[in-house]
């Protein structure tokens, strides 16, 4: 029984399995294989070269930038996000006005949803697309024409939003590591938010919902106001969800991959003058515009590079947030 | 470095058939046998005889593979080239690919060893050419020049082309990329608007100041330029550095020679540039918008120049009023001492072809692009694209349209042709180009500032082994 039982899930898996291997695991290993080679990309001819592309790698001025822009977006986009997903799910789910009904969202809380997650449901194309014109830098882009209609800004002094290279704060430089935020890369994680949130919204409102009312509920004939709901009750209640939701959007923002090749100047996007460039548009950049023979090496010692962070990231987050107690309704 | 040659035996075979091809020895019986022999090695083999109307040796009934590239250009002509092939060779039959990303559809083949037998080497992105000659997966294109043309036996292929091509699809001193398409590059400008306001084309940056300062006050930007994509701009700055400085300031530039960016030319050429941005002649906000955009503002008379090719007309025909009439200037005088004369005028051959060395059938390959050179498909090239080719003559009397009659006679009036090589050569220097001079044009920037950050890009590719050095003369 247990024996025909085996030979049963192994069917069903082996097809998975196997595409799972071809296709993700097997590649992976081809390119921590390449990052130790002078592999061209292009030739079967390549030599093994140990960590000289790792050693390379730590001390372009590019990947470093690069790498610094990558942690800004770590900081800001996943806070930022969460924090909004769940404000608008708890105002959706129970911050509405408690009365005989019971608990239950804001007036017109079904409407608010469709819009908050429509966002998710455009590609990242159409979205670079609308974008591009909201933030175009003359008096054809939507906040350029607005600002010049109300005088905040001169019609022949356009705000640059993604060609602008300057800092919102005043760069801090830690040895060869410059750490900046240029307008264009806040641009961009403003998009990143404003896509993102809707996503969330949807999981923590699910979250919600397998909460039993009976919980708030009590929290309401106890006294607790909207507040005090939310940080007492929903949040701790959330923070499984809370946390898989930060792993995700760290991930994401390791990666930022999409909106800057789809919306920053230069060729493969992260201009202008670098100053949007992420990890992985800087490893696109070195695979496919080489100049030395061996730069799609390069381009795998930065993709392995990626990949570890991703990990240690993804591993030290889970550490963290790990629910000490699990509560059971 | 991992130079290798596919087999010892392979190459020898290769470069006999090569120099016996180059000193003329086409018909000889002893070469015809070799060929014959080679035909037994599958890979790469031919199986006709070379004969002077066959310099190649293409087999019969030889199946051929070309792949084009799908943009500015069409499908049209390609197709027409193809049925000529296939009428020329009986039973050859030509399959014919296009792609509009050459170089991802086709990096995983010359990997695998089993490309086409031509390829357009054209796109947004196209396959390095360094990396794939240094694999040697390139066919050495001197056969193809020194084959009798398609047209006249008594005629090289390379006495048919215009000056240039040779040198621009060369590296490592061979030429391995047939460039296919004859672009003249100038600021465009619409020559209605100037007959109507009464302006003449600058031919002094003291002409070019009084017109930027009228232009200012009816409300129009003297210049613009296509800001999100560097490589026009990165054009533009080059031009100006060769006509203050002359060829001598660019081949500096073009090998790399210590402190090259800090000629005087360079900072002229970068002072011009800043004196537009900050005197408010540039289009504002043109750093962040694209080149439709930035030429749709020529167009709609909002600016007067921009820097292009001689495409814009085909670009932008789709927006193009009858009323708007195109036509092309060179750069004015920048200064009062340039070294190269008013007129001088940049053009270059683009749009690269290339038959790689593991293709099945490279003969025929060699032999597509040998026909292509002939004057009845080069012609059906300029009528079909509205392009000039890079075939001496092959677009004579033929009325395209007003904006190509334009470029072609600037072209012929020059003093001097001009082009470069290191943007093709070192993609970190041309990025560096890329962005300072962007910076530049967007008023974020000073001249000393560009100059150092070129040089210091210039510096890194000189030192670095892993990038090979070109020589430019």
């Amino acid at each position: 029984m247990s024996f025909g039982r085996a030979r049963f899930i192994t069917g069903f898996l082996f097809a998975p399995i196997l595409l799972y291997a071809v296709y993700v695991l097997y590649p992976y290993a081809q390119t921590a294989y390449y990052s130790v080679t002078d592999f061209s990309g292009f030739s079967p001819d390549y030599a093994y070269v140990g960590f000289g592309n790792y050693v390379e790698l730590f001390a372009d001025d590019v990947f470093l930038r690069a790498l610094g822009h990558n942690v800004v977006v770590l900081t800001v986009y996943p806070v930022v996000t969460i924090l909004l997903a769940l404000f608008f799910a708890f105002m959706l789910n129970v911050g509405g006005r408690g009365d005989k009904a019971g608990v239950r969202g804001v007036r017109g809380s079904s409407v608010y949803k469709f819009i908050f997650f429509f966002p998710q449901v455009l590609s990242i194309a159409i979205v670079a697309v609308i974008w591009r014109r909201v933030f175009q830098s003359n008096d054809g882009g939507m906040i350029n024409s607005l600002l010049m209609k109300l005088g905040l800004v001169e019609k022949d002094k356009p705000l640059l939003f993604l060609a602008e290279s300057d800092s919102v704060f005043p760069p801090i430089h830690l040895g060869d590591f410059t750490f900046e935020a240029p307008v264009v890369l806040v641009c961009l994680i403003l998009i990143a938010i404003w896509g993102g949130v809707g996503f969330y919204l949807i999981l923590f409102s699910a979250a919600m919902q397998s909460i039993p009312k009976d919980i708030f509920e009590a929290a309401t004939l106890d006294g607790a106001t909207r507040v005090q709901t939310f940080f007492r009750v929903t949040l701790p209640l959330l923070r499984e969800h809370v946390s898989v939701a930060w792993v995700y959007l760290g991930i994401a923002a390791l990666d930022f991959y999409a909106l800057v090749v789809g919306m920053t100047p230069g060729p493969g996007g992260g201009g202008p003058n670098d100053a949007s460039q992420v990890m992985s548009s800087y490893m696109m950049s070195n695979a496919f515009r080489p100049s030395r023979f061996d730069s799609f090496a390069f381009a795998c010692a930065m993709g392995v590079s990626i990949a570890i962070l991703t990990l240690l990231f993804a591993a030290a987050q889970m550490r963290l947030t790990r629910s000490r107690d699990k509560l059971e309704f | 470095m991992t130079v290798t040659p596919d087999s010892p035996s392979e190459l020898n075979r290769r470069t006999v058939l090569r120099r016996a091809a180059a000193v003329g020895l086409l018909a000889a019986p002893a070469i015809s046998a070799l060929a014959a022999c080679a035909s037994e090695d599958g890979e790469g083999g031919t199986t006709g005889e070379k004969t002077e109307a066959n310099p190649f040796g293409v087999g019969d009934k030889q199946p051929l593979e070309v792949a084009f590239f799908n943009g500015g250009f069409g499908e049209d002509y390609a197709k027409f080239d193809v049925a000529a092939y296939e009428a020329k060779w009986a039973g050859s039959k030509v399959e014919l690919k296009f792609s509009k990303t050459i170089l991802t559809d086709y990096q995983p083949r010359f990997y695998g060893g089993n490309p086409p037998d031509v390829l357009n080497n054209s796109s947004p992105e196209t396959i390095p050419v360094g990396p794939v000659v240094q694999g040697g997966q390139l066919v050495d294109l001197t056969a193809l020049l020194d084959a009798p043309s398609y047209d006249d036996p008594k005629v090289k292929v390379r006495d048919t082309l215009v000056a240039g091509v040779v040198e621009e699809g060369t590296f490592n001193g061979k030429m391995y990329t047939l460039n296919y398409a004859y672009s003249i590059y100038g600021h465009w400008y619409d020559e209605a608007l100037f007959q109507k306001e009464g302006w003449t084309v600058p031919k002094t940056w003291e002409e070019f100041s009084t017109l930027a300062e009228a232009a200012k006050k009816k409300g129009i930007a003297a210049y613009t330029f296509q800001g999100i994509h560097p490589w026009y701009i990165h054009n533009v700055i080059t031009e100006w550095i060769y006509k203050v400085g002359g060829k001598e300031a660019i081949l500096k530039i073009d090998n790399l020679e210590p402190d090259a960016w800090k000629q005087d030319a360079v900072k002229v050429a970068a002072e011009r540039i800043a004196e537009m941005a900050s005197k408010g002649w540039i289009q504002a906000g043109a750093s962040g918008l694209d080149h439709t955009t930035t030429q749709q503002a020529v167009i709609d008379g909002k600016a007067l120049f921009i820097w292009c090719g001689s495409w814009l007309e085909g670009e932008m025909a789709k927006t193009l009023p009858a009323t708007v009439k195109l036509a092309v200037a060179p750069p004015w005088d920048l200064s009062s001492a340039d070294k190269a004369k008013y007129g001088t005028v940049h053009a270059a051959p683009g749009e690269g072809f290339i038959v790689p060395t593991k293709a099945k059938n490279p003969a025929g390959g060699q032999e597509f692009l040998r026909m292509m050179l002939g004057k009845e498909q080069a012609r059906k090239f300029a009528e079909l694209t509205k392009s000039l080719p890079v075939v001496k003559g092959a677009a004579d009397g033929l009325t395209i349209s007003s904006a190509l009659s334009s470029a072609s006679k600037v072209a012929a009036a020059a003093p001097e042709v001009i082009n470069w090589r290191y943007a093709g050569w070192y993609v970190p220097l041309q990025n560096a180009v890329f962005a300072a001079a962007t910076e530049l044009a967007a008023g974020k920037s000073t001249p000393a500032a560009f100059q150092a950050a070129v040089q210091k890009a210039a510096d890194e590719v000189a030192k670095d082994d892993k990038i090979v050095k070109q020589k430019a003369s």
